[in-house]
């Protein structure tokens, strides 16, 4: 039956592609922090304090295949809480993550694939991250998974969907017009395969802008990366590769070191070819955009 | 005696309008064993078949077996020269060397990059050209709309350089189908086309409504970690003469284009608002293109068997039960994909559906034609040849196609149909004959879990796929005999057996409904 392959391609290529959805959101590595001698940019939460972000979006996905396109759109949204539960010697913030509720909706020429994520609504994992946004150490987050139906690549850990609930922020101080670069690299599962992602990203400091009555620094981060993978999935060898260019808008209040807002576009050509006993190569586009905003910031202090 | 006659002959047209508007079912056939459908499961699906891979010699002893058992039931051979056998040909194709793309002016040449800028079709000629370049449009020549993309423009021995897709695509009021593509559409068709026409060689470049920016590339070994043994099976097009055809990506697109006053966009806005072509030759400039694909060329076949209408004029009319009997075949020759419920159940049950209506001398009027598809898990390969290339029948006469795939998990009695929408009347007849039955009927909102029924809703051929739900042993080694049910393979079948009959009996053919996924 196979064009049942047709949608477990476009499946893949979406378990593929929402990673890279909170990737481009929250991984455009930016940063934060004071005015004449440069901001320096941490996270400052203090023990107790409960966030609350929404993230949502959607990724236009077209695929060529025999000649003819297949459209698929994804609409997508989660909203999280971070609790810090502790901070540690090493000034590391010790957090629960819960998913308060998320919901996907993949929408192609081939029907609708509409996952009931109930079971996962109220779950909690554990998140270690240091001031400067590196996320150190997941706990009790592999058992929570998402069943997006055998049409759509079964059950799929929701980690991959909480990469990047901090963002790294700059090491060094910043001043409004700073330009500085950095670069992203990791190997993440993905849709069957091991998926090899490097993104190098050039980040400029615009200015100020209030947001929610907070004072923010506002950060436009542009990048590009490639992705490249190769697995195996229901007996056919898989290979992916990607080119990937964002663009993202951050927010950040630097008094409170907290991010509060940003909004990314990226745009990314890619081609999946499947070998043995399906042979087959499948060129690719996906256009993001999402937004994450903080919806509940802790108490003023 | 005239009276009478006349008489006999009203009472004669209405007894038999009474006994075609009868469900067949009163008349109850002898049906097909379970045992002969485990038996019939069993070999198909063995390991001896090897997953019945297209092409492989396995999948051709499968073939055999089907038309032995066509031939058994006394159905008469439809294929080619008097046999069962359908044949058609795959192709593996690989990238040859060289693959070349330059703009010359009088004062420069620049070269371009394969993959970054353009890649070869996989149904281009291996050879160099050196010509001029032509806009045409989406390169449609399209009568039957009104349109065309060459009038009063000559291509002879030049190139031309045209929109993927065709116009007015995103309108669903367009004569081109609403918002359907069509076969103009498809880039063979544009390459025929633009050889008619003279052309010598054929550059399709995303039309703006469309993502790409680079060319779509359509071959693994330029990748960057290229796939173990990724060759792309395509079904051989049929053409010949073939032209130098490339797709290539917008900025070589806009670079052809710089100067003449154009862009893309415009071109495009100004074909689809006035449905009419804005063609012209692109001054100055010539395209140097070369390519080279190298082809491992495979026979393949469909297994056809007809039982013959008996009303003289009727039996040119035709009801297609057809099932693909491929699967995946192994990995590495050792891993074997048995494909028991996919599709060897489909392929027993278009077997027992022909036993059944064949060896009860029912006699219906229509012909009724079965088709084992090959292929199918390649692309729908073996029916997309069969409505593009080689219809047994001329597809204005084809009254209903009903697929069969993925049938043999029925262990409660339900059964999911795909397609219902295209015909009232086919699902009013399928609902009606059930009662006899008394499966659960499912009917799929969506379109998901397309098969080879899909080439039939594409020329407008009213048709359903019958299917017994996805589970986890789909596509898996472990899709294996004895997890499938013979009793339920038969119940589905007696469904299909009596729906074919009523199709062939009744006067009216089930009318077509178009639909925009379709």
């Amino acid at each position: 039956m196979n064009s049942k392959n047709r949608n477990r391609y476009i499946a893949i290529s979406s378990m593929i592609l929402l990673l890279f959805i909170l990737w481009g959101c929250a991984s455009q590595k930016a940063f934060w922090g004071s005015a004449d001698s440069g901001f320096i940019l941490n996270y400052r939460m203090e023990k107790g304090d409960i966030l609350q972000y929404t993230i949502s979006g959607n990724v236009n996905q077209s695929m060529e295949m025999m000649g003819q396109s297949i459209d698929t759109k994804t609409d997508f949204l989660s909203k999280y809480s971070i609790k810090i539960n502790d901070i540690n010697q090493q000034k590391n913030f010790l957090t629960t993550i819960t998913i308060d509720d998320m919901s996907i909706k993949v929408n192609s020429q081939q029907g609708v694939i509409n996952p009931d994520l109930s079971s996962i609504i109220g779950k909690k994992f554990g998140l270690t991250a240091s001031p400067k946004g590196k996320e150190l150490e997941y706990s009790g987050v592999d058992s929570i998974t998402i069943n997006m139906g055998q049409m759509a690549g079964g059950k799929q850990s929701v980690k991959n969907y909480f990469r990047d609930v901090f963002t790294d922020l700059p090491k060094k101080p910043v001043k409004i017009g700073d330009t500085w670069t950095s670069k992203d690299e990791r190997t993440e599962p993905q849709g069957g395969m091991q998926v090899h992602m490097v993104m190098d990203a050039k980040h400029k400091l615009l200015g100020y802008e209030e947001i929610d009555g907070m004072a923010c620094l506002k950060i436009e981060t542009k990048g590009k990366g490639t992705l490249d993978g190769s697995g195996e999935r229901n007996g056919a060898q898989l290979s992916f590769e990607g080119d990937l260019e964002t663009k993202s808008t951050w927010f950040f209040a630097y008094k409170k070191g907290l991010l509060v807002k940003a909004n990314s576009d990226s745009f990314m050509e890619a081609t999946i070819a499947v070998s043995g006993p399906t042979d087959m190569t499948i060129p690719m586009t996906q256009e993001t955009k999402s937004g994450l905003k903080l919806i509940s910031p802790p108490p003023k202090k | 005696m005239k009276r009478a006659t006349i008489t006999s002959i009203i009472i004669l047209i209405f007894s038999a309008l009474i006994f075609a508007q009868q469900p067949i079912a009163e008349k109850e056939p002898a049906y097909v064993s379970a045992e002969k459908i485990a038996r019939h499961l069993a070999f198909l699906s063995s390991d001896a078949m090897k997953g019945r891979n297209t092409p492989s010699p396995e999948l051709d002893s499968a073939a055999v077996y089907i038309a032995g058992e066509f031939a058994g039931y006394g159905l008469k051979p439809a294929g080619d020269n008097g046999t069962y056998f359908q044949k058609f040909f795959v192709l593996h194709s690989r990238l040859g060397q060289p693959n070349a793309f330059a703009i010359i002016t009088d004062s420069s040449e620049t070269a371009f990059d394969i993959k970054q800028d353009f890649v070869p079709l996989h149904f281009s000629a291996n050879r160099q050209i050196v010509a001029p370049v032509v806009f045409a449009g989406y390169g449609i020549t399209a009568a039957k709309y009104n349109y065309d993309d060459y009038n009063g423009i000559d291509v002879r021995g030049k190139i031309v350089l045209i929109f993927t897709h065709e116009p007015q695509e995103k309108n669903a009021n367009s004569v081109f189908d609403g918002e359907k593509l069509t076969d103009f559409s498809k880039p063979v068709n544009k390459a025929i086309s633009a050889r008619e026409h003279g052309a010598a060689g054929m550059i399709v470049v995303t039309d703006p409504n469309h993502r790409f920016r680079r060319p779509p590339n359509p071959w693994p070994s330029l990748m960057r970690i290229s796939p173990k043994g990724g060759i792309p099976l395509t079904l051989e097009e049929r053409m010949e003469n073939k032209i130098v055809a490339v797709r290539t990506g917008k900025n070589l697109a806009e670079f052809l284009l710089d100067g003449t006053g154009k862009t893309m966009a415009e071109l495009q806005t100004l074909i689809d608002t006035g449905l009419q072509p804005h063609s012209f030759e692109i001054p100055g400039k010539k395209i140097k293109m070369e390519t080279h694909l190298n082809y491992d060329r495979k026979p393949t076949q469909n297994v056809v068997g007809l039982l013959e209408g008996s009303d003289p004029l009727l039996k040119e009319e035709v009801i297609i039960i057809g099932a693909h009997y491929d699967h995946l075949g192994t990995r590495n020759d050792t891993i074997i994909y048995n494909g028991a419920d996919d599709n060897a159940s489909g392929t027993v049950g278009i077997l027992t559906v022909a036993e059944t209506l064949a060896e009860n001398n029912l006699h219906p009027r229509r012909s009724i034609l079965f088709c084992a598809w090959a292929g199918e898990e390649k692309g729908l390969f073996g029916s997309r040849y069969y409505v593009d290339s080689a219809p047994v029948f001329p597809l204005e006469n084809t009254v209903a196609n009903m697929n069969l795939d993925m049938i043999g998990r029925n262990d409660s009695g339900k059964v999911e149909l795909e397609g219902l929408y295209s015909s009232a009347e086919l699902a009013e007849i399928i609902n009606q004959e059930n009662e006899g039955v008394g499966l659960k009927i499912v009917a799929k909102k969506s379109s998901a879990g397309r098969s080879d029924h899909a080439s039939f809703l594409r020329k407008g051929v009213p048709a359903v796929e019958f299917f017994t739900g996805f589970h986890p042993d789909y596509h898996q080694p472990t899709d294996t005999a004895e997890k499938c049910f013979p009793e339920g393979i038969a119940q589905i079948c007696r469904l299909v057996a009596k729906v074919s009959l009523r199709l062939a009996i009744d006067k009216k053919r089930p009318a077509f409904t178009q639909r925009k996924e379709n």
